[in-house]
C-alpha cells in the first residue's frame, strides 16, 4: 500500500465500484461494508501482495480505481466464496473481483489461463490441454483394457464412450488423460459397483472452463455451450460435472 | 417475583395460553386455555419427591441444554409458584400409558393425571403484552461450530455456567473436559446486524455490554489465576448510563478489545477448546486457540410472539418486533392492547422495566375511573404483644446458593449461632427470599414462638422489607426483624480468605443477634396525601409526565424555566423513525396548555422544597412573582442541551457547525444544502473523553438520519462520518445500514489520532487516516457537523433543594440503575428525560410514562404510612440545639414549651422530614435524642458483642 | 364465589381466625382450598351460613356487595373482595382489571405497578414459572446483585 496521501471528497465521479453495482441484484451490497473482516480471516488469498478482500473493497469504496483495476490479487482470488459466505452484509466480493478481471485487457490477462482458454477453443474437446479426440478415445479404452486385465473383480468394467441414451454423461479434467491416466480409474469403478449407467463423451469431454477464470464471459459461454450439445447429442439425462 | 406471586390484587395464570380475544378498549373478552399441570398447585408442598423418583431425564432448558431435568419439575429453585410441574411431552406415563411412580412417592397426594385443560374467559379493561423474547439460536451456522463442537457455547449457556444455581454451580468449567477455561474468547453480533445469515439486520442492544460483564464477572470467579479475555467485536456498543466507564474499566483490567471477527471457528487439539483464525486492523493474519469460545448470540422475538400477534389483532414489523410509534412507544397497532419491553424492541433490563411502568400508566390511563373498583387489601393477622417477653430470637442463616455459602461456612455459622444468648431456633437455608422460605419463616415464629429475628444473609436493601412483611403475615410486628449482611460486607469482599470471613461473619450474627435481643415493636405514622403532582421541566418528557398525571385524575403544575414549552424537541425534524416531530409537538403543547387539570408556569423557577412524599411545599417564583404550591410527588423533568465544541476550528469557521446547527439548517433551507458538494460529520465531539468519560447515546443515529437526508437531498454529495465506535443501536442499526447503501462513507478514528481540521478560502481539510489500509486521508468539505456531546442542563440549585442526587457527569441520579430506574433515592421524585441520561424521543417518552405510573402509586391513596426508623426526643433533652444545625433534612425544630411552670426548650422532630440518618444521635452529648430501631443501648450492645472474643 | 382469606374474614367478622378454620374444617361453612391458604365459597352457601349465626346484613353485604363507586382506595375501608374472574359485562364503564401477558421481568414489573395503583391484574404466564430469561442470568451489571 502507498503511504501517499489520498484525496476525497473532490468532485462527484463515476467509480468502478458503481459500475459493478449498476451489475449486480441489490448492487450486490458493495455499499454496505462494516469492516468487520470475518472475510479476510477466510480467505485462501489473504496477505498475498498485502491484499485481502477486506482491503480491496476500501479501495473500491474509497476511489482507488487505478490501483484495484491494476492489481494482481484479482486473479489470486479462488473464486471459493468463503468470504460472501460469512459476510454479515452479503457482500459480493467474487462479483467485485471478477468484474475486475474482465476489467483487464483480454492480452494482459495472466498467460496460462489465457492460453488454456485460447487452447479450449481450438476444438469441440474443449481440452485446455490441447488434447483431441483421437488421443482421448484412445487412452480410455487402453487404461479400461488394462483394468479389465489386471485387477481380479473388474473384469467387466467398463468406460463407456459415446454411449447413446446413457443416464449419465461424465466429464473429465483434461489432466488425467493426458498425464496421469491412472487417476481415472477409481471413479470408474465407483460407477461399475453402484451399476450406473454412465458414459464419457468424445466431444465436450474435458471438464475444465479457462475462459471462466479469465473471465471471458462471451467464450465460456462458447465452451459451455459446446459441451452441453454434447451431452444433449448423446440423448443423456444428467451431466454429471467434476469440475 | 415473590411480591408478584404473593400480592393479592394479582393472580397468576401459568402453563396458560390466550386463544381468543375481542372487545374494545376498556372492555375485552379474553379466551385463555390453562394447560394441565398435573399436580394439584393447593397440594404441591414442593418437597420434591416427584423429581426424585421420576424416571425420564431430558435436556434442561432452563440450563440451556447443559444438564437435565425430569419429566417432572420445576424451572428453578425459586420458581414463583413454587409447585411442581409434569411436562406432558416428556412423562412416560401421559405419553405411553407407564410408570406413575410420582403418584406413589408423592407425600400429599398431589399428583392429578386426570387434570384436564381448562378454558377460561376474563373480562379486562386493558391488556399488555410482555412476551419477551428468545435468544437467537446458532445451531444452523455450521462456521462456528455451535452444537458440533463441545466448546462453543452461547451466551445464555455461559450465564448458566457462570451462575451458583446452573450445572456446575457457579464453577466455570467448559463442556468438554469440564477444566476450567484458562483462555476465553467472546464473539459479538451473532445472530445481529446481519442480513445473509439470518434477517436480523437490528442491534440487539445488550449483547456488548452483557459480554463485559460476563468477562469482569469470569475475571472475579477465576480464583487466584488470571483468565485472559478477548472479545471479537465490529463496535463497541457501550452508549448507556455509566457503561461507558465500564467499558474503559474492562481495558484497563486487561481484557482484549479486538475489532476484527474471525471466519470460522475450528475444533481444538484432541477435541477441547477452539481454534481461529483472524485478521486485525492492519489486515495482519493470526491464528490463536482458546479454551472456550462464547457467541454473544442476540435478541430474537420470543418464540410464538407470531401468533400472540395475530390473536391480539395487533401489527409487527418488519423484524417481528410489536409495531408501535416512537412518539407513543407502547402504544401498539389496536387501541387498549400496550406493548412493552424486548417485544416491543431489544433491549436490557432497566429500559424494560421503564418501559413496563409505561406500559401500565398507559393500560391505567382509560381505566382511572374505576381505579380500585376490582381490588383487595392486603390484611394481616393481628400483632402479637411481645412486651414484657424474654426475648425468643430466631437466626436464618442463607447460603445464597454459593454466592454466599462458596466462602463463608454457613453450617459453622449457624452452629455457633445455636449458643448465642437468646437465640432459640437456628435454620441455615438455601435462598432465604424464596416464597418457601417465608412460609417457613412464619411457621417456625408460630411453632417455637419466636419473637425476634435475625436474618444472615444480603444486604437490608434488596429484601428487608419482604422479610419485614413476612414478620407480619407471621402475627409479629415488622421491625423486630435484623439483618447481619454476610453477602456484600463478607462474602462479596473477601473471597480469597474463607475462614477470616466466616470468624467475621459469626462476629456479624453475634452483633445482629445483640441488637435484635433489644428490638421493640414499632410503628408506621400515618400521614395524610396530597393528592396532586408537579412536573419540572417543560420539554417532551415533562409535558408527557404532565399529560399522563392528569389524565389519571390528578391536578398537576408543570413548571418551565423558559418563556415556551418544548425544550429540545423545537430543533428536531423526525424520530429514529421517521415520523415528524413538529405536528406531534405542537399538539402536545396544545394539549398541555388545554388540560384542565395541569396548571402551566413558565418563565418560572422553583426557590423552596420542604416535605416529603405525599406531601411537599414549593414557592416557586414566575416573573418576579411567589406562588406557593403543595404536592404529594414530584417528577424532575429538567433536560439536556447540545454542548459547544471547543475544537475542530468550531466558532472560528461558520462552515463549522453542530448537528442542531444542521438540523436547523435541514428544515428551513434544504435547497442552499442540496448544492453542497462534500459534507463531513465527525462524532464524540467532548464525548468519551477525559472531561466527559460518557456516550452521548443520540448523536450517531442524529448524525445517521442527516447524512441519508443530505444524500436523499443529493445523491452525487459526498458524505464522510469520521467515528469511534457508530452505536446506532437496536432498530436504528438499519439507518446506519441505509446510510451505507446510499453510499456514506464512514471512517473510524481513535481518541489518540483525531482528525485534524484546517480551513482554506474556499473549505475545509480535514486530515485523517482509514484504518483498513493504514493510509492518511485528506477530506476536502464544504462543511463540517460536530456531534457535539449532550450535557445536562443546569440542575444544581435543584438538587440542592430536594436533597436528591447526580452523578459525576452532572445527570440526575436514579435510585436503581435496574429496579428502579425512574424513581430517585428521594421518596417521592421521579425522574425522566435527557435529565437523567441523553436519550432520543421514545426512550424519554417511556420514561415519562413510567415516571407516571410510579407517582401515581404514591398518589393513589388518601393516606401513605411512613417508615418507622425515626428519630425520637427523649426526656434527657435540654435543648442545647447542638443537633440543630447537623440534620441534613431540616427535620429538628427549637422548640419553647412550658413545662411544670417553667420554660422550657426542647428539640421537636418532625417524623415527616426525618430520614432515620442518625445524625442527630450521633452528635448529642446527652442522650436526648435516639432513632427507632437504633438505640443507643442497642448500638453499645452491638459494638460490645463486636469486641467480644469469638466463641 | 367469594375468594376468602382467613386473617381478613376473620377481621370482618370480628371473630378469632381460628374461629374461621374451626367452621371451615368442621363443614359448617363449605369451602373449597385454593392456592395459598384461601378458599372459595359459594355466595349461596356464605348467605346461607350468614344467617345461621345472625350476621348483620350490612357485614355480609360487605363481603359480597356488588361494585363500590369509582374512588381511589382508601386504607380504612376494605374493598369488596368480589372474584376476578367475572364475566363479560356489557356496561358503558371499563373494566378495571388488565390482563398482562408474559411473566418476564416486564410483565412483572407492569403487573406490581398496575396492582399497587388500584388495577387487578391477570398475569398470563405460558411456562410453569415467571422469571423469564432474566431468571436465567448470573449477576447483573452494574451492581452485580443476583438476577434472581
Amino acid at each position: 500500500m502507498t503511504t501517499q496521501t489520498l484525496p476525497l471528497g473532490g468532485a462527484p465521479k463515476s467509480l468502478f465500484k458503481d459500475k459493478v453495482m449498476d451489475l449486480l441484484p441489490d448492487g450486490g451490497n458493495l455499499n454496505a461494508c462494516l469492516t468487520c473482516g470475518a472475510c479476510a480471516a477466510g480467505c485462501p488469498a489473504t496477505g498475498l501482495e498485502g491484499m485481502d478482500p477486506r482491503k480491496l473493497l476500501r479501495m473500491a469504496s474509497l476511489g482507488m480505481d487505478e490501483e484495484i483495476l491494476r492489481t494482481q490479487w484479482a486473479w489470486y482470488c479462488t473464486m471459493c466464496q468463503r468470504c460472501i459466505y460469512v459476510c454479515p452484509m452479503k457482500i459480493d466480493i467474487p462479483q467485485l473481483v471478477f468484474n475486475l478481471r474482465k476489467s483487464w485487457p483480454r492480452d494482459r490477462r495472466p498467460k496460462g489461463i489465457r492460453e488454456s482458454c485460447d487452447m479450449a477453443l481450438r476444438s469441440d474437446t474443449c481440452s485446455a490441454m490441447g488434447a483431441n479426440e483421437e488421443d482421448w478415445r484412445y487412452v480410455v479404452e487402453d487404461v479400461a483394457e488394462e483394468v479389465r486385465q489386471s485387477q481380479p473383480g473388474f473384469e467387466h468394467l467398463l468406460a463407456p464412450m459415446d454411449k447413446k441414451g446413457a443416464t449419465y454423461f461424465l466429464n473429465q479434467n483434461s489432466r488425467e488423460p493426458v498425464t496421469e491416466p491412472d487417476e481415472m480409474v477409481p471413479l470408474w469403478k465407483v460407477l461399475h459397483l453402484g451399476g450406473v449407467d454412465w458414459t464419457y463423451g468424445s466431444k465436450g469431454w474435458a471438464a475444465e472452463n479457462y475462459c471462466m477464470f479469465i473471465a471471458d464471459d462471451e467464450n465460456w459461454e462458447k465452451v459451455v455451450r459446446t459441451k452441453a450439445k454434447a451431452v444433449d447429442d448423446l440423448g443423456c439425462k444428467y451431466w454429471l460435472n467434476t469440475e | 417475583m415473590v411480591e408478584c406471586g404473593r400480592h393479592l390484587n394479582i393472580q397468576l395464570h401459568t402453563l396458560s395460553e390466550v386463544i381468543g380475544f375481542n372487545g374494545e378498549a376498556g372492555n375485552f373478552n379474553v379466551t385463555v386455555k390453562k394447560h394441565p399441570r398435573y399436580i394439584r398447585p393447593e397440594k404441591c408442598i414442593a418437597c420434591g419427591a416427584c423429581a426424585e423418583k421420576c424416571p425420564k431425564k431430558v435436556p434442561d432448558e432452563y440450563n440451556m441444554g447443559l444438564s437435565k431435568r425430569k419429566a417432572a419439575y420445576i424451572k428453578y429453585a425459586q420458581s414463583v409458584p413454587l409447585k411442581y410441574a409434569i411436562d406432558p411431552e416428556a412423562c412416560i406415563y401421559l405419553t405411553r400409558g407407564k410408570c406413575r411412580a410420582c403418584e406413589k412417592f408423592c407425600p400429599t397426594g398431589a399428583i392429578d393425571f386426570e387434570e384436564k385443560e381448562e378454558i377460561v374467559q376474563m373480562a379486562v379493561g386493558s391488556v399488555i403484552l410482555a412476551p419477551g423474547y428468545t435468544p437467537f439460536d446458532p445451531t444452523g451456522w455450521d462456521f462456528y461450530g455451535y452444537g458440533r463442537i463441545s466448546d462453543v457455547v452461547t451466551s445464555i449457556q455461559y450465564e448458566r455456567l457462570l451462575s451458583a444455581g446452573g450445572p456446575y454451580m457457579g464453577h466455570v468449567v467448559r463442556p468438554s473436559d469440564e477444566k476450567e477455561p484458562r483462555k476465553v474468547a467472546w464473539i459479538q453480533c451473532v445472530g445481529s446486524r446481519n442480513t445473509n445469515r439470518c434477517s436480523n439486520g437490528y442491534c440487539s442492544s445488550v449483547c456488548c455490554m452483557y459480554a463485559i460483564k460476563q468477562m469482569l464477572i469470569t475475571a472475579e470467579h477465576a480464583k487466584g489465576q488470571p483468565v485472559e479475555q478477548t472479545v471479537f467485536y465490529m463496535d463497541m456498543r457501550s452508549p448507556g448510563k455509566e457503561f461507558e466507564r465500564y467499558y474503559e474499566s474492562a481495558k484497563a483490567r486487561g481484557i482484549r478489545f479486538l475489532r476484527s471477527r474471525p471466519h470460522t471457528i475450528e475444533p481444538g487439539e484432541g477435541g477441547n477448546g477452539v481454534r481461529m483464525r483472524y485478521v486485525t486492523e492492519a489486515g495482519e493474519l493470526k491464528e490463536e486457540e482458546f479454551d472456550l469460545a462464547v457467541l454473544s448470540v442476540g435478541l430474537e422475538p420470543a418464540k410464538g410472539s407470531r401468533q400472540l400477534a395475530e390473536t391480539f389483532g395487533i401489527q409487527l414489523d418488519n423484524f417481528g418486533f410489536a409495531q408501535s410509534s416512537n412518539l407513543s412507544p407502547v402504544h401498539s397497532t389496536r387501541p387498549g392492547v400496550f406493548v412493552t419491553g424486548a417485544f416491543q424492541a431489544p433491549k436490557a433490563i432497566p429500559r424494560s422495566v421503564t418501559q413496563a411502568s409505561a406500559a401500565a400508566a398507559a393500560a391505567a390511563e382509560a381505566l382511572h375511573v374505576v381505579r380500585g373498583t376490582l381490588t383487595r387489601e392486603k390484611s394481616y393477622p393481628a400483632e402479637r404483644d411481645v412486651s414484657g417477653q424474654a426475648p425468643r430470637i430466631g437466626v436464618f442463616v442463607c447460603s445464597c446458593g454459593i454466592n454466599i455459602a462458596g466462602v463463608v461456612d454457613v453450617k459453622s455459622v449457624a452452629e455457633y449461632a445455636r449458643a448465642l444468648p437468646n437465640v432459640a431456633l437456628v435454620e441455615n437455608n438455601l435462598f432465604t427470599c424464596s416464597a418457601d422460605t417465608q412460609d417457613m419463616i412464619a411457621a417456625r415464629v408460630r411453632e417455637h414462638n419466636l419473637n425476634r429475628i435475625v436474618i444472615a444473609a444480603c444486604t437490608p436493601r434488596t429484601h428487608e422489607p419482604l422479610f419485614q412483611d413476612t414478620l407480619k403475615e407471621a402475627g409479629l410486628n415488622g421491625y423486630l426483624v435484623e439483618m447481619a449482611n454476610i453477602r456484600n460486607q463478607n462474602s462479596w469482599v473477601h473471597q480469597r480468605e474463607p475462614e477470616k470471613a466466616t470468624a467475621k461473619a459469626k462476629d456479624q450474627v453475634r452483633m445482629a443477634v445483640a441488637k435484635a435481643a433489644l428490638a421493640d415493636p414499632l410503628h408506621k405514622l400515618t400521614i395524610q396525601v396530597v393528592q396532586k403532582a408537579l412536573v419540572i421541566g417543560g420539554g417532551i418528557s415533562g409535558m408527557t409526565a404532565a399529560l399522563g398525571m392528569a389524565e389519571q385524575g390528578y391536578p398537576t403544575v408543570l413548571l418551565e424555566k423558559a418563556d415556551r414549552l418544548g425544550g429540545n424537541a423545537w430543533n428536531l425534524t423526525s424520530t429514529a423513525k421517521g415520523e415528524a416531530v413538529r405536528p406531534w409537538l405542537e399538539g402536545l403543547i396544545e394539549k398541555v396548555n388545554q388540560h384542565e387539570h395541569i396548571k402551566v408556569l413558565t418563565s418560572a423557577t422553583l426557590k423552596t422544597a420542604v416535605g416529603s412524599v405525599g406531601s411537599f411545599v414549593s414557592e416557586v417564583e414566575v416573573d418576579g412573582q411567589l406562588q406557593s404550591i403543595t404536592y404529594g410527588a414530584a417528577i424532575l423533568a429538567t433536560g439536556a442541551r447540545e454542548s459547544r465544541p471547543d475544537e475542530y476550528l468550531y466558532g472560528q469557521d461558520p462552515r463549522v457547525m453542530t448537528q442542531l446547527q444542521m438540523a436547523t439548517r435541514l428544515m428551513e433551507r434544504p435547497a442552499e444544502i442540496a448544492k453542497l458538494g462534500s459534507v463531513a460529520f465527525i462524532q464524540c465531539v467532548g464525548s468519551r473523553n477525559e472531561q466527559r468519560p460518557y456516550c452521548s447515546r443520540i448523536c450517531c443515529t442524529h448524525t445517521v438520519k442527516s447524512a441519508i437526508r443530505l444524500k436523499e437531498l443529493n445523491p452525487r454529495m459526498n458524505v464522510y462520518v469520521l467515528f469511534r465506535d457508530l452505536r446506532t443501536y437496536g432498530k436504528r442499526e438499519e439507518l446506519y445500514k441505509k446510510a451505507r447503501d446510499l453510499g456514506v462513507l464512514f471512517i473510524r478514528y481513535t481518541l489518540d489520532s483525531k482528525p485534524r481540521v484546517t480551513s482554506n478560502g474556499r473549505g475545509l481539510t480535514i486530515a485523517c487516516s482509514d484504518p483498513i489500509l493504514q493510509m492518511p486521508l485528506e477530506l476536502s468539505v464544504d462543511h463540517l457537523v460536530l456531534a457535539a456531546a449532550v450535557e445536562p442542563n443546569p440542575n444544581h440549585d435543584l438538587v440542592a433543594l430536594y436533597k436528591c442526587g447526580f452523578n459525576a457527569d452532572g445527570f440526575l441520579t436514579e435510585a436503581h440503575p435496574k429496579l428502579r430506574p425512574v424513581d430517585m433515592s428521594v421518596d417521592g421524585l421521579f425522574l425522566c428525560g435527557m435529565g437523567n441520561y441523553p436519550q432520543p424521543i421514545e426512550e424519554s417518552l417511556a420514561q415519562a410514562q413510567a415516571t407516571v405510573s410510579r407517582a401515581c402509586v404514591v398518589l393513589a391513596r388518601k393516606e401513605m404510612q411512613l417508615d418507622a426508623i425515626k428519630s425520637a426526643v427523649t426526656e434527657k433533652c435540654d435543648g442545647c440545639a447542638l443537633c440543630l444545625d447537623v440534620c441534613p433534612y431540616r427535620a429538628l425544630k427549637l422548640m419553647e414549651e412550658n413545662g411544670n411552670g417553667r420554660p422550657r426548650r426542647m428539640i421537636a422532630s418532625d417524623p415527616a422530614l426525618c430520614k432515620g440518618c442518625g445524625l442527630c444521635a450521633a452528635t448529642c452529648p446527652k442522650g436526648g435524642i435516639y432513632v427507632h430501631g437504633f438505640t443507643l443501648e442497642q448500638l453499645k450492645a452491638q459494638v460490645v458483642a463486636a469486641l467480644a472474643a469469638n466463641g | 364465589m367469594i375468594d376468602v382469606r382467613i386473617g381478613q374474614l376473620a377481621q370482618q367478622l370480628g371473630v378469632h381466625r381460628n374461629t374461621i378454620t374451626n367452621w371451615i374444617k368442621s363443614g359448617k361453612l363449605k369451602a373449597t382450598a385454593t392456592v395459598g391458604k384461601r378458599y372459595l365459597v359459594e355466595e349461596s352457601e356464605f348467605r346461607r351460613f350468614s344467617q345461621t349465626l345472625r350476621i348483620p346484613e350490612r357485614m355480609v353485604a360487605a363481603i359480597v356487595a356488588p361494585d363500590l363507586p369509582a374512588h381511589p382506595i382508601d386504607n380504612a375501608i376494605l374493598t369488596q373482595p368480589k372474584s376476578i374472574q367475572s364475566e363479560v359485562r356489557m356496561s358503558d364503564k371499563p373494566i378495571g382489571s388488565v390482563m398482562v401477558v408474559g411473566g418476564g421481568i416486564a410483565g412483572i414489573q407492569a403487573s406490581l405497578d398496575l396492582a399497587n395503583s388500584g388495577y387487578a391484574v391477570h398475569l398470563v404466564e405460558r411456562s410453569a414459572g415467571i422469571g423469564g430469561v432474566m431468571a436465567q442470568l448470573d449477576k447483573t451489571y452494574p451492581t452485580n446483585d443476583c438476577a434472581m
